[in-house]
């Protein structure tokens, strides 16, 4: 029964790992783009704190760029928020 | 009886994957994971002691769990945090907040919000079923040891 009970919890543990290591970003914090409706432009600041993505709809929000074509990164509605989200947008109501 | 101790193993088994993948994604990716933060509803405020808040309860938890003698301890809190999760889908779903933010953490940010509260219903059940077993392992033992000293 303890050897049952140890194989489990192991499995457990070392899928744990496995799983958080084989899901870790492939790409870390690269460029992002979003499309103004003529072109693709660098977004503002970092994502939270200069621009949100904004879900409610299945729009692309921002994209990156692989080697050869802009692909989406984030899904929502692009928005750009001076001063951080704080000020704009979380006010509870 | 080893049917019961086999169910036993496998919900903490469960509950394990789940906040120790969860907990360890979090660090492994900790700006994405503060930027997360920052893009959720509530006050930027919080982020400095939720970034290390969350992820933190989630490893110890774990921990709680894996060790037989803090198992009851870590179902505990498995179902509080997993109810706060709950809670807090629950009024995004709601619409409760100005606007829907994005669903974090490892693989499960691809869940949409209805299929994360959904999965941590999952959990929460998975949870109590935990607190109920370890439970009646544990009164049982006690009745063992006393009939024993009879």
């Amino acid at each position: 029964m303890k050897r049952i009970k140890l194989l489990i919890m192991s499995v457990a543990i070392l899928s744990s790992f496995a799983a958080a290591y084989a899901t870790r970003p492939k790409v870390w914090s690269p460029q992002e783009y979003y499309w103004n409706g003529a072109a693709y432009v660098m977004v503002n600041g970092t994502w939270g704190q200069g621009f949100g993505c904004i879900s409610g709809n299945a729009t692309s929000c921002t994209y990156i760029w692989d080697g050869s074509s802009y692909v989406q990164y984030r899904s929502g509605t692009y928005q750009v928020i001076p001063g951080g989200l704080t000020k704009e947008l979380k006010t509870v109501k | 009886m080893f049917k019961r101790q086999i169910l036993l193993e496998c919900v903490s088994a469960l509950l394990v994957l789940l906040f120790l993948y969860t907990g360890l994604s979090k660090f492994i990716d900790f700006p994405s994971f503060k930027d997360d933060m920052n893009n959720q509803p509530f006050s930027n405020f919080w982020t400095p002691f939720l970034i290390w808040f969350i992820p933190c309860s989630e490893i110890i938890i774990s921990a709680l769990i894996i060790f037989e003698r803090t198992r009851l301890y870590g179902f505990y809190g498995h179902l509080f945090l997993m109810v706060l999760f709950t809670i807090y889908t629950i009024l995004v779903l709601a619409h409760f907040y100005d606007y829907i933010p994005c669903s974090c953490g490892g693989v499960i940010r691809r869940l949409t919000w209805t299929q994360h509260l959904f999965f941590n219903l999952f959990f929460v059940a998975l949870s109590i079923l935990g607190i109920i077993l370890q439970r009646r392992k544990f009164f049982k033992s006690i009745l063992i040891t006393k009939n024993s000293f009879v």
